[in-house]
């Protein structure tokens, strides 16, 4: 069975500056890829260039079907891109701002359909209870709840978010990533977020990329992905990576502690 | 014995000759149009005139042009009306007057407007001062009927044309009083109605204004003497309602800047009598169904030639009443006895249509 | 199933929207029916009316024997009814057109004339009046120099942001530019001419409905007939624009051509209203931040809402600056200019209590 997704030797340079250089993987439904890297690694411009704002080189076919070489309105109707949570959104209400995301698919009117698939997106992301605030007037977490309820409501194949958790507390971090995962696995989307926070990735993602300078310097299952090494090749860190559970997560170390290092263990 | 005196020069002999002659011997003492007095012990040979109706009021009576070292640039655009003065410092305008000029004209006089733009005269007269505070200021409209032969006869004090001006002011009188004459007899209830259009579309005279006064002074009754703007964009149905017997437009300024001197083709001032005579209703008018549309040109109503006007608009409204009147028989004296203009009023200019 | 968040509410919304539209739409017509009973000749309330129908229908109306006298008919088709629709047609226009401007420039207080348009207006009207160039003439001189100037600024800011790109940013400082080298034009003008040229200059800028016509109102009334409907077909575009250009196009906005689009279509709308009245000001910027600020910003309902507010504003200030003096009409622009005061006032007013 062919993946959903399938790119391949994507570069995008800017100004004389390679930001991406071959980036080459493939994702499957159901699947989440965490993109992880160092600040400045590629990784929004890759999400740009997967929904093709931004023009790369190289190939990128979504369910079989080339997508540089599609319209915008027929993107739109398999890719939602979820942007980074920085300013705040307009003074319409939440409703009619999750509303936007069915604009692939609407011609002027707003069908019954179209209304029942806000209210289902919001239920799904427990944000309900405020449809009708304004969205000038919501936390963070909402905010955040509110782009990816938009992002649902597409009826897309792929979700691609950029840094869904930064502006998060870890309440919330926890509650946005599981619920990408339910969704993926529930709903057989296909995810790929961008994430600062390695942990996180490790946790929910079913394989990660790493990221670096423009380069894919591996990717795979979070386990075998993270390792010391990499830590060192990637980020320059000195870490140790820990297991609870089957899921690895990374300990920096401070560095008088590298002596040490055999005691602790 | 004493030492030496110098000998007067020729400018110093002619002068004292003059004030002999025309002053009696004693200095002169001039009360301008804005109330300004100055006393003068010597004729004033270099005047810079910065108003071009000024000019053309002392060339009404009789003003050398030798006298006179600077105009302002209006003149200097006009040869057909001013080609004696085509030579002379180009001062600019009231607005931006060229002060080099002025001060390499060396002038001993300088004539601005009394009520046009009082500021910038003002200003002029300071900046002046500072440059030169030998030169003597005078000022004068030239273009105002309740003052004009006041003026004339200063004029022609200031200049020692008081035989011209005496002259000029026959000629004046008798237009202005014929009609005044015939005119104050006229009751209030039978004076004409007028409607009056500057060159812009719906722009009439109101209250206070100089177009109004003419319309008084020719006999008619302003629709809009009761508009307290003194130029207001009127209500095209005030128009109608309001049912003038005479119809008056102006053109030479603005997009009507057509006809004048310059000008030998009638056919624009056709145009315009028929862009009123076409509006929506207008025909219901009075002035309109009756044919007494009349065009005229401002030069000969507004500025020093106004009495022209006045008699024109006499005329038209009172035909009855000004069986001999001929307004371009006075025009054509007004220019070949006092402008000195080789000028053929048959052959050209266009001032008033119909004709 | 519980899935009904919000569904109530959004079609209240659409309710409430729905009706103030319709609630415009009254007011206009009975605001036209007084304007029509404006004006100098003395005309009743019932005859105007009776002029207007007879008009339509001039076989089917008995007049009585003082309106014959007076031509009430004449005056009113001669004079007012054209002029009310146009204050109506421009007003919408000029809403619209502010309206897309707000959109596209993501700015709440642009207007139609932020990217220079008026200006340039301005000074191709300057160059017809003071030098008497221009492309067409006799009377069409100054609209068709004020139009054409009109439209090479739109082509101008168009040439710019393909140049560097069709952002927001982009076309506010080409605007910004062009704006300066047309006052500039346009005040170099004004020094040179004479001070009657001057005057009229100055004239032209403030604004006003006093030559209209019927051919003028059909031109006007039919760009905008042509403009107007592919604006709203895409109103859909306008509101993803609001969140930004990425966003947008991930949305499937096509978000360079749209923005041109919509750039060009509220110039040409906005062009052709000015060069015949000259820049009437503060509709195209007034009318959609009130309608804003009541209906909220999906453009589908806030476009023709704006456009008629703007409508009903235009035609408002127009009987207002026909009756202030008696006899006199005052230039409408003048009157919309006062309007931006108790606007403005307003908004300061809120800002202190948030």
């Amino acid at each position: 069975m062919t993946p959903l997704l399938c790119a391949r030797g994507l570069s995008f340079s800017y100004r004389d500056r390679q930001v991406l250089a071959d980036v080459s993987f493939s994702l499957d439904r159901g699947e989440v890829l965490g993109l992880v890297g160092p600040n400045g690694s590629g990784k929004t411009t890759l999400l740009r260039c997967l929904d093709r704002i931004l023009d790369p080189e190289g190939d990128f076919h979504l369910d079989g079907r080339d997508l540089y070489s599609m319209s915008r309105p027929e993107i739109a109707r398999m890719i939602a891109y979820v942007p980074q949570n920085s300013g705040a959104l307009g003074s319409a209400t939440v409703f009619e701002t999750v509303l936007m995301g069915r604009r692939p698919h609407l011609r002027w009117s707003v069908s019954e359909e179209d209304k029942l698939k806000v209210s289902e997106a919001l239920a799904l992301l427990g944000i309900g209870d405020f449809a009708s605030r304004r969205a000038d007037r919501l936390s963070g977490g909402e905010r955040q709840r509110v782009l990816i309820a938009r992002a649902l409501v597409q009826d897309a194949r792929l979700i691609l978010l950029d840094e869904p958790t930064s502006a998060l507390d870890m309440r919330n971090q926890i509650g946005v990533m599981a619920l990408l995962r339910r969704l993926a696995e529930e709903h057989r989307l296909a995810v790929v977020a961008a994430i600062h926070d390695l942990n996180l990735a490790a946790r929910y993602c079913h394989r990660i990329m790493m990221l670096k300078e423009g380069r894919v310097l591996g990717q795979g299952a979070p386990s075998s992905l993270l390792t010391g090494g990499m830590m060192r090749a990637v980020y320059g860190i000195e870490a140790v990576v820990k297991d609870e559970m089957g899921v690895p997560y990374v300990v920096p170390l401070r560095p008088s502690e590298n002596d040490n290092l055999a005691e602790i263990l | 014995m004493g030492g030496t005196v110098e000998a007067p020069s020729p400018e110093d002999l002619r002068d004292a000759a003059f004030v002999y002659e025309h002053w009696d011997g004693r200095p002169l003492t001039i009360t301008d149009s804005s109330g300004r007095t100055t006393t003068l012990w010597r004729p004033l040979q270099r005047i810079a005139v910065f108003n071009s109706d000024t000019l053309e009021m002392m060339r009404s009576i009789g003003i050398e042009p030798d006298r006179v070292v600077g105009v302002s640039k209006y003149p200097l655009e006009d040869p057909t009306f001013f080609p004696e003065y085509q030579g002379k410092a180009n001062l600019g305008s009231i607005w931006s007057p060229d002060y080099e000029q002025v001060a390499g004209a060396r002038p001993d006089a300088v004539f601005l407007y009394a009520t046009l733009s009082e500021s910038s005269c003002n200003e002029i007269e300071t900046t002046l001062a500072s440059i030169d505070p030998g030169i003597r200021i005078f000022r004068f409209d030239s273009y105002r009927p309740a003052v004009y032969a006041g003026e004339v006869r200063t004029l022609g004090l200031l200049l020692g044309k008081e035989e011209g001006a005496e002259r000029f002011l026959v000629f004046h009188g008798n237009v202005t009083n014929t009609v005044a004459e015939v005119v104050g007899a006229i009751p209030a209830d039978d004076r004409v109605p007028v409607y009056l259009e500057s060159w812009n579309d719906y722009k009439s005279a109101g209250k206070g204004s100089g177009y109004d006064e003419k319309i008084k002074l020719a006999g008619g009754r302003n629709i809009f003497a009761d508009n307290p703007v003194e130029y207001p964009v009127v209500d095209p149905e005030a128009v109608i309602s309001r049912n003038p017997d005479v119809i008056v437009k102006i053109v030479g300024a603005g997009e009507l800047v057509f006809g004048g001197y310059g000008d030998d083709d009638p056919s624009s001032f056709e145009n315009v009598r028929r862009s009123i005579t076409d509006r929506p209703v207008w025909d219901r008018i009075g002035a309109v169904r009756d044919d007494r549309v009349h065009i005229i040109h401002s030069d000969v109503i507004g500025g020093p030639e106004y009495f022209i006007g006045v008699a024109y608009m006499a005329k038209w409204f009172y035909p009855d009443l000004f069986p001999d009147l001929d307004p371009c028989a006075i025009h054509r004296q007004y220019l070949e006895e006092f402008q000195r203009l080789d000028y053929d009023l048959d052959e050209h200019g266009t001032f008033v249509y119909p004709a | 199933m519980m899935t009904d968040f919000g569904r109530q509410e959004y079609e209240r919304l659409t309710e409430k929207r729905a009706l103030f539209i319709t609630g415009l739409i009254l007011v206009l017509i009975v605001l036209a029916g007084v304007a029509v009973t404006l004006g100098s000749a003395d005309l009743s309330v019932a005859d105007s009316y009776l002029a207007i129908f007879a008009g339509l229908f001039p076989d089917a109306v008995d007049l009585p024997e003082r309106m014959v006298e007076s031509n009430a008919v004449g005056i009113v088709w001669g004079w007012r009814l054209h002029r009310v629709l146009f204050a109506i047609v421009a007003g919408f226009g000029l809403a619209i057109a502010g309206t897309v401007m707000q959109g596209v420039l993501r700015n709440p207080l642009a207007s139609p004339f932020t990217l220079g348009i008026a200006s340039a207006a301005s000074c191709g009207a300057s160059i017809a009046i003071v030098l008497g160039a221009g492309l067409l003439s006799g009377g069409y001189l100054i609209v068709g120099n004020a139009f054409l100037f009109a439209m090479l600024a739109a082509g101008a800011i168009y040439g710019m942001a393909r140049l560097r790109g069709m952002g927001s940013e982009t076309m506010i400082l080409a605007g910004i530019a062009l704006m300066y080298l047309f006052s500039a034009v346009t005040s170099l003008l004004q020094y040179l001419g004479t001070s009657e040229k001057v005057q009229e200059v100055v004239f032209w800028m403030f604004g006003s409905l006093d030559k209209s016509s019927w051919p003028k109102l059909g031109i006007v009334a039919a760009v905008v007939a042509i403009t107007v409907p592919p604006l709203l077909w895409r109103a859909w575009d306008l509101n993803a624009l609001a969140e930004g250009d990425e966003t947008a196009k991930s949305l499937g906005v096509p978000v360079e051509r749209s923005m041109a689009g919509f750039m060009l279509a509220a110039s040409l709308v906005t062009a052709v209203i000015i060069c015949f009245t000259g820049t009437i000001g503060f509709i195209g910027l007034v009318a959609p931040h009130i309608t804003r600020m009541v209906i909220g910003a999906d453009h589908r309902t806030l476009l023709p809402a704006s456009g008629l507010v703007g409508a009903v504003l235009l035609l408002g200030a127009d009987c207002l600056a026909r009756t202030a003096i008696p006899g006199t009409i005052i230039p409408v622009g003048i009157m919309t200019a006062f309007l931006g005061i108790p606007f403005f006032l307003y908004l300061f007013m809120r800002r202190r209590d948030a």
